[in-house]
């Protein structure tokens, strides 16, 4: 293989990049009485009124195509408040006042999910966000609501509370410790982020389901996705990529995650966003303000911004590699519950092949910690069929999970029902009782309902 | 105060394994590099018992530690294979021939047999020459694409079972994440198999056996060993847009060191959507080689260099075929002419 990238002088020269088109001076719609005002994907120049009604057709368009919504539908909005849910926000309010026969048919409510335990902010910080996104929202009259990260940790009780400009949060002490202690245990940045975007997913879905709402809206646009699909790929995501990358998420059987701004760049819904001046309320998150290097998602993001300069179609290549990205069985035979990660409710992979990447990197720690003398050839073969769970006890037996008491399941229980990327999370994480007592609980059911087949396996037919 | 060994052999660790963390002394790498070498074998099911298994020697490192591992491996745990060096000679002046001396050195040290085709002999055009034509841009696509091809004929020539080459976990990696760059969901989907699919009869398959070897651990194999191998870069030219997932993997590595195995992962268990039209894989119905077009590069790129249009096979393939067809009516205005 050719592994040569420096010219003799020692720069680096990678492909050449493309020359920056010239600006067109009319509108490629209506042919310029009106002046130019931005130029978009390279060589289409709009005028302001053109360009607006692109983003609306191209908002519209998404959902038309996907024939999934239905004149029934509750649609539960994310809100974050910023210019990307806001924009969401503003298109989804113009389609309903529309009029008679263009109008959205379905109804549309909306929801902030408070993650300030996880970034460090006070209660009075967090309440004053709380209260400007209720103050944003409030000209678009939908119906809205709130919910905190620490619900995820409470068993029973309601989760959302209605939004409005004079709601107030009021912390459980309890349940903000447990969420803070979980983040604090996890040691990687990319891990943390990794862990927030699961929680926060799993969060939506459940308060889908407590408003009734049978799908939620989230604005990513195609460039978080292109960002999205090189994160995923470099976590380990791949085989279940197409759910973050594409219009719907189905992996939750009740409920759907739908992406209508996909089709839109997000230098688009921010054009949009200007010209409608819409507010945003900037809350920054964990990887605000980091270094590049510090997580996989930044990088990845650094990366894209970096290539998009000198090649502006690196977007919508890798936007449409997602896209041909799919499950190839069925949706829905997921019947079986013990069948999906517990984390991020993605189905498991079935082992397809006797030699995987997954399968070596199990291999390689399992020698590097036997040695020589610990190992014969037979073991070689007893293992090359399972996924390693048992590499927990071979390592310092100080702090093994094994030792823990019999209540908490052990560290490779829990890896045994999560995915490939999942795993991944846990191996950053320094406890695991620190993971919310929903998943824990969910191991102990898999767990004894795992004994009790293997206990009759024998008179099954 | 020194690491110990985390196998408990009670000696003292010299490296910490990239893939892992694990830190391990001299003897217990060497084993556990084998050992994951030889269950990579195994559990791919690479070779049969009797094969004649053509090893891809570039003389550089990964090429250099497959030959001599495979044969530590075909030794240890009798194979029953019978190994032959297969050496390409492109042709490039200041490079090529100097590997080629370490490529006859691991020949005598390793007692195998190699066999050396060269461009020159094979297509009639050296990389020197091809470069004095079409300049230092590109000329990588004519060295890539004709090396594949130089690999299956010198195959066949030898009548071997198979091709061993020396990609690593690395370079896996960073195919995947070109091929996602490119949008090129058909190489995206083949581009981790680590035996290549013969579907059509007469080809020979290629096998990877370092796929899950991460470079890292191929240079510290290398440089324990004392193993000669041929380090200096290729004289030519960049290597496009690889070198843009290059240097990304690598900072993603330094981010987390296990990146390359879960990007191996993904790639592995992409799947791709029902209706999505993939190219069929045919063949060229000029040389018989596999193709998904009408010809193939090789061949497409060799009219090219012959017929003094070099960019035949390099833009968009209709603009290739406009250029070849002002070149056959120029010719034929010519023969008129000469009545």
């Amino acid at each position: 293989m050719c592994s040569r990238n420096d010219n003799e002088d020692g720069s680096e020269s990678y492909m050449e990049a493309k020359s920056k088109p010239l600006w067109s001076s009319t509108c490629q719609k209506c042919s310029g009485h009106n002046p130019v005002i931005q130029i978009l994907q390279i060589k289409h120049a709009y005028c302001k009124n053109c360009f607006v009604t692109h983003v609306n057709h191209k908002f519209r368009s998404t959902l038309g195509k996907s024939k999934m919504m239905r004149p029934s539908d509750v649609v539960l909005a994310a809100f974050s408040g910023s210019l990307k849910s806001h924009a969401m926000l503003h298109l989804l309010h113009a389609g309903l006042s529309e009029k008679s026969h263009k109008r959205f048919l379905f109804k549309v409510q909306f929801i902030y999910v408070d993650e300030g335990a996880v970034l460090g902010l006070s209660l009075a910080e967090r309440i004053a966000n709380l209260r400007a996104i209720a103050t944003l929202a409030e000209q678009y009259g939908f119906s809205g609501h709130f919910t905190s990260l620490a619900c995820l940790f409470d068993s029973s009780g309601p989760r959302c509370f209605p939004l409005n400009k004079n709601s107030s949060l009021t912390a459980e002490n309890s349940l903000e410790n447990e969420l803070q202690l979980l983040f604090q245990n996890i040691v990687s940045l990319t891990a943390k982020e990794d862990m927030l975007k699961q929680l926060r997913k799993q969060l939506l879905l459940l308060a889908a389901k407590e408003l009734c709402c049978g799908k939620v809206f989230m604005a990513h646009t195609s460039t978080d996705l292109a960002i999205q699909i090189l994160t995923d790929v470099s976590l380990g995501r791949g085989s279940l990529m197409h759910h973050d990358v594409t219009f719907c998420d189905f992996r939750d059987k009740d409920i759907k995650i739908l992406r209508p701004l996909l089709e839109l760049s997000s230098k688009e819904v921010a054009f949009y966003s200007v010209y409608h001046k819409l507010d945003n309320v900037f809350i920054p998150s964990l990887c605000t303000k980091m270094a590049s290097d510090s997580s996989i998602h930044n990088l990845s993001k650094q990366f894209v911004m970096d290539l998009m300069e000198n090649f502006p179609s690196t977007v919508s290549t890798v936007f449409r590699t997602g896209e041909k990205l799919g499950s190839t069985s069925s949706p829905d035979n997921s019947e079986e519950d013990d069948n999906s990660c517990i984390i991020c409710q993605a189905r498991l992979e079935v082992n397809l092949s006797p030699c995987t990447s997954a399968q070596a990197t199990e291999f390689s720690r399992l020698i590097s910690s036997l040695g020589p003398l610990g190992f014969d050839s037979k073991t070689l073969s007893s293992i090359s069929g399972s996924n390693g769970a048992e590499s927990c006890c071979s390592g310092s037996a100080s702090n093994c999970c094994c030792n823990s008491n019999q209540d908490s399941p052990s560290l490779s229980d829990i890896m045994e029902c999560c995915c490939y990327g999942c795993r991944l999370i846990l191996h950053d994480l320094k406890s695991v009782s620190s993971l919310s007592e929903r998943i824990l609980e969910q191991v102990r059911r898999r767990k004894s309902l795992n004994s009790m087949r293997d206990s009759i396996k024998d008179f099954l037919l | 105060m020194p690491v110990l060994c985390s196998s408990k052999c009670g000696k003292n660790a010299i490296l910490k394994r990239p893939k892992t963390g694990d830190a391990l002394c001299k003897d217990c790498f060497f084993w556990a590099f084998e050992t994951e070498v030889h269950s990579t074998i195994i559990s791919g099911n690479l070779f049969k018992r009797g094969d004649t298994v053509a090893v891809a020697a570039s003389g550089g490192k990964d090429s250099t530690v497959l030959a001599y591992v495979l044969k530590v491996l075909n030794e240890r745990h009798d194979y029953g294979l019978n190994l032959v060096l297969l050496s390409i000679d492109e042709g490039i002046t200041g490079y090529r021939d100097d590997s080629l001396e370490t490529v006859k050195q691991n020949r005598d040290d390793y007692q195998m047999p190699l066999k050396i085709l060269s461009y020159e002999e094979l297509f009639g055009w050296t990389m020197d020459a091809i470069v004095a034509q079409i300049g230092r841009k590109n000329n990588c696509t004519f060295c890539g694409v004709f090396r594949r091809q130089a690999l299956d004929k010198g195959a066949t020539q030898l009548g071997v079972n198979c091709v061993a080459t020396g990609h690593n976990a690395d370079d896996l990696a960073e195919t995947v994440l070109m091929n996602i760059l490119r949008g090129d969901i058909a190489r995206l989907q083949r581009c981790t198999s680590i035996i290549t699919e013969s579907e059509t009869e007469g080809t020979i398959p290629r096998v990877k056996p370092l796929k899950y070897t991460y470079e890292k651990e191929i240079v510290m194999y290398a440089y324990f060993k004392r193993l000669v191998y041929f380090s200096t870069e290729c004289v030519f030219a960049p290597n496009a847009y690889r070198g843009h997932a290059r240097a990304f993997l690598k900072d993603l590595e330094k981010i987390r060191p296990s990146v390359i195995m879960d990007i191996i992962h993904s790639g592995e268990s992409l799947q791709v959507k029902d209706n999505v039209k993939l190219p069929v894989r045919t063949q060229c119905s000029r040389c018989g080689s596999v193709s998904s077009q009408e010809l193939c590069k090789a061949c497409v790129l060799l009219e090219g260099l012959n017929r003094g249009l070099p960019k035949l096979g390099i833009g968009k393939s209709s603009l290739a075929n406009r250029a070849r067809d002002q070149q056959d009516a120029e010719k034929k205005e010519k023969v008129i002419c000469d009545f």
